[in-house]
């Protein structure tokens, strides 16, 4: 018989329901030649990554980025601040993962925004970025200045 | 892993500068392409109140990350720092120009090592020409301006 396993219950993201120290997991993902070329292709950079086994230092920003994803259902988000941390290259066949964790929430001219920290490691913990990001949570009827996600 | 000399580096020196012409097509692959989405649904774009289609601020950080890399090399990506500050939303069609200045050496003691600090602003250069939001669309980029600003530093103390 198969043993029972706990499903994640996914919650609308408010001010509210959100809880400062709460942390976040993403999934692994392996670092393969096809997703930076994507990548390369979007943002229009023309380095030659693939030549030196590496990938841009903003390439797992999205994983960062989604974490809130994991636990919440995330109506639209806008970026407000973030910053990076460039520790280690991320290499091409690595397999690359990132924990993250509310440090604090708030209200600002009547927009709630929520304040994550982060940390994207390899396989043995190595740390190759660090970080942190300030997003307003957007209420479902509008939309405001500030970068969607 | 190669790097340009920071000793060439000077204060007032701008970075390489880009034009980013920053097109449906592109958001896609970089956000992937999903219904209810600001970045892919052009629909449910104009219901949350954008005139189009939003590429991500991600894809801005990238383009400081490409200016810092060409100015000092592969090492940013160890030991370089960016904070963004973003300012406005980008759209499908918009042209952006990425610009930076050094605006500041500092010689530290070991392990530091000494550390440029660059500065970047992130424009849209024009308005698409299709791009007319509806009069009941509220639309905060109608001029030309900065999208985004930020600082990015690194060190060479290795």
């Amino acid at each position: 018989m198969a043993a029972t396993r706990t499903l994640t219950p996914f919650k609308k993201l408010t001010l509210d329901a959100l809880q400062v120290g709460e942390e976040f997991v993403s999934d692994e993902t392996l670092v393969i030649p096809g997703d930076i070329e994507a990548h390369s292709y979007a943002v229009e950079d023309d380095h030659p990554w693939l030549v030196e086994g590496l990938a841009p230092p903003t390439f797992m920003a999205n994983q960062a980025l989604h974490l809130r994803h994991s636990k919440y259902i995330v109506h639209a988000g806008l970026h407000a601040r973030m910053e990076f941390n460039f520790v280690e290259p991320i290499r091409v066949g690595m397999r690359v993962r990132t924990r993250g964790k509310v440090i604090d929430k708030y209200e600002r001219r009547g927009k709630p925004y929520m304040v994550t920290e982060y940390v994207t490691e390899d396989d043995t913990g190595r740390i190759l970025v660090r970080g942190q990001f300030t997003q307003m949570i957007i209420p479902e009827p509008e939309a405001a200045d500030g970068h969607a996600e | 892993m190669a790097t340009q000399s920071e000793t060439a580096v000077k204060v007032g020196q701008a970075l390489p500068s880009h034009v980013k012409d920053v097109s449906q097509r592109r958001i896609d692959v970089y956000s992937g392409v999903r219904p209810r989405s600001i970045h892919s649904d052009e629909d449910w774009a104009r219901q949350k109140g954008f005139r189009a289609c939003l590429a991500q601020g991600m894809m801005s950080t990238a383009y400081v990350s490409q200016m810092m890399v060409e100015l000092l090399g592969l090492s940013f990506a160890r030991g370089g720092t960016m904070s963004m500050a973003f300012i406005k939303p980008v759209y499908a069609g918009d042209r952006l120009t990425v610009r930076g200045v050094v605006k500041d050496r500092q010689r530290r003691t070991a392990p530091r090592g000494s550390w440029s600090r660059c500065g970047s602003r992130i424009s849209t250069a024009r308005r698409p020409p299709s791009a007319t939001p509806p009069a009941s669309c509220p639309d905060r980029t109608r001029a030309s301006g900065p999208v985004a600003a930020g600082l990015s530093r690194r060190h060479a103390g290795k």
